[in-house]
């Protein structure tokens, strides 16, 4: 009996560890405060991510400007392509996201031509089912990009991508999706009539950053926001046909939760966020390792959203 | 919901029947081909690291904790996270795909190498060494036939393991079966990723079952019945 002691103490101490790390993710919800007195308390958020640092920071600013209204908030972070979180959005499982105009917009509608943020909201609010309604959109703009190096640019004098054209085939490293993506491979040979060597990496990561540096591709599809186009001097060039459209941060939430406290915190965060912001919250994270959760608690505080 | 689950096993069925998917520079059989090289290409370079140190060290008996030491630090490394590591440090291409698959292939290959040389009956060594068999002749023409089940199993193991994993090469843009897999996974394509899945599937029970038919033909047959009953 007493040799079995230790090591039973051991598995459990180490069952109890990976219990309590896995539940980091979701955030514990918090007592809903008395402010709401004569209209029914806020129903309980979910708020999901799509897996980039951008985005979680984006939910977990949600997050915080949501629970201090009193609102009972968890957080679905990490999720993958928007395949994926559409999809749970629209089924209920998440009912408040923080999506890009443009690019949703693309996905609902493929054919959609609209690209400047009034005509994507417009087009966006026709296009969303009546479950689904999007909020007001921010000035806060990340975009897809054909990004080369300053070096590459310089030398074939490029500002714009239709000057790729004059290049022939080029290589360009993007996510696997864009193959079939109509703002990725599909547009670019449509639209630009680029001839494109096409090499799947990830979506503006690790993998992508390195290969532009050491030019196993030519171009590659780096966000606007990214901290490694001022770390590495990118230079995203121009779209003047309009391919990539507005890509405004804007709340996307489920109708059951759109309550005046939860509409009106959400649409707050979309009045001061600025692109400039965005690229400062992930520099930080990615640059320095700041926690996204502290990052946005940090924006939070200081935009006085809190 | 078996509904849905026989059409996306139909939906599969009819992407791997379907003819334009076998043709083309993204086709089945190029992938195969991709696949095949990349599993190759490792597997020759690990067997040429890990057969030589196991045969060494089994023959002299020294150094056998060492490499075991190693061999398993070396499996507990993830291969993907290796991956793109030696991505970003090298840049994306074949080797970086090759070289964590070399970490997984080598332990396998060594370590059963090294057991088999070891297990070889010592009144066997003794008796070659009294009929005045130099050491390389007692290695090359004793212990290596004795062994050879435990040999023939390390590379059928290294192979195998091998050929599941070769479909990571598709993560830094590579080809192989793993683009079927990965696109499909991306673009939600069920049926482009159910028939990259039964392709890797179906090479990995391949690769087995050619390594089964070479063991049956390399190994000596009194060996093989001394193995059985062991």
């Amino acid at each position: 009996m007493r040799r079995f002691l230790l090591p039973t103490a051991i598995v459990v101490m180490v069952a109890g560890l990976a219990a309590c790390g896995s539940s980091s993710k979701t955030s514990t919800p918090p007592t809903t405060s008395s402010s709401a007195s004569t209209t029914a308390p806020n129903p309980s958020v979910v708020i999901g991510s799509a897996n980039f640092p951008e985005n979680e920071i984006l939910a977990d600013i949600y997050a915080d400007v949501l629970k201090a209204k009193g609102v009972s908030v968890t957080t679905k972070l990490d999720i993958g392509s928007r395949e994926i979180y559409y999809k749970e959005l629209q089924n209920g499982t998440l009912n408040v996201f923080p999506e890009y105009n443009g690019a949703l917009l693309d996905y609902l509608v493929p054919t959609a031509t609209a690209a400047t943020t009034s005509a994507v909201d417009v087009a966006l609010t026709q296009a969303l089912p009546s479950n689904l309604v999007a909020l007001q959109a921010s000035s806060a703009q990340d975009k897809d990009s054909v990004t080369v190096t300053s070096a590459f640019a310089t030398a074939h004098h490029l500002t714009s991508i239709s000057d790729l054209k004059a290049l022939g085939t080029i290589t360009f490293g993007g996510p696997p999706e864009w193959k079939t993506r109509e703002e990725g491979l599909l547009g670019l040979e449509r639209v630009y009539g680029l001839s494109i060597d096409f090499k799947p990496l990830d979506e503006s990561g690790p993998l992508t950053i390195a290969a532009l540096n050491d030019g196993t591709i030519q171009a590659g599809d780096i966000f606007t926001t990214d901290p490694s186009v001022t770390k590495y001097h990118f230079v995203a060039l121009a779209d003047p046909l309009g391919l990539f459209a507005a890509q405004n941060v804007i709340p996307i939430i489920n109708k059951s939760v759109a309550t005046p406290t939860i509409t009106n915190a959400l649409n707050a965060v979309s009045a001061v966020l600025t692109t400039a912001d965005l690229v400062q919250l992930v520099g930080a994270v990615v640059n320095d390792h700041v926690d996204p959760s502290t990052a946005a608690a940090q924006f939070v505080q200081q935009a006085n959203l809190g | 919901m078996i509904a849905a689950a026989s059409t996306s096993f139909g939906g599969v069925i009819s992407y791997l029947t379907s003819a334009s998917n076998w043709r083309g520079s993204s086709g089945f059989l190029e992938r195969i081909l991709q696949h095949f090289e990349y599993s190759a290409e490792t597997l020759l370079i690990a067997v040429a690291i890990g057969l030589p140190l196991g045969l060494l060290s089994g023959h002299t008996g020294r150094g056998g904790a060492v490499l075991s030491m190693l061999s398993n630090a070396s499996r507990a490394l993830p291969t993907l996270g290796l991956l793109t590591i030696f991505a970003i440090l090298i840049g994306v291409g074949l080797e970086a795909a090759v070289i964590p698959l070399i970490f997984l292939a080598v332990p396998s290959i060594l370590v059963n190498t090294y057991v088999g040389i070891r297990d070889v009956d010592r009144s066997l060594v003794d008796a070659a060494r009294g009929m005045g068999l130099r050491p390389w002749q007692v290695l090359f023409r004793i212990e290596i036939p004795v062994a050879l089940p435990l040999i023939v199993l390390g590379l059928r193991t290294a192979a195998l393991q091998v050929v599941s994993t070769a479909t990571i090469a598709a993560y830094v843009g590579l080809g192989g079966l793993g683009r079927y897999i990965i696109d499909g996974q991306a673009s939600r394509n069920f049926a482009e990723l159910g028939a990259g899945g039964v392709l890797v599937a179906a090479f990995a029970i391949a690769t087995e079952s050619m390594f089964l038919v070479c063991q049956w033909f390399l190994v000596s047959p009194g060996v093989r019945a001394r193995a059985r009953t062991s």
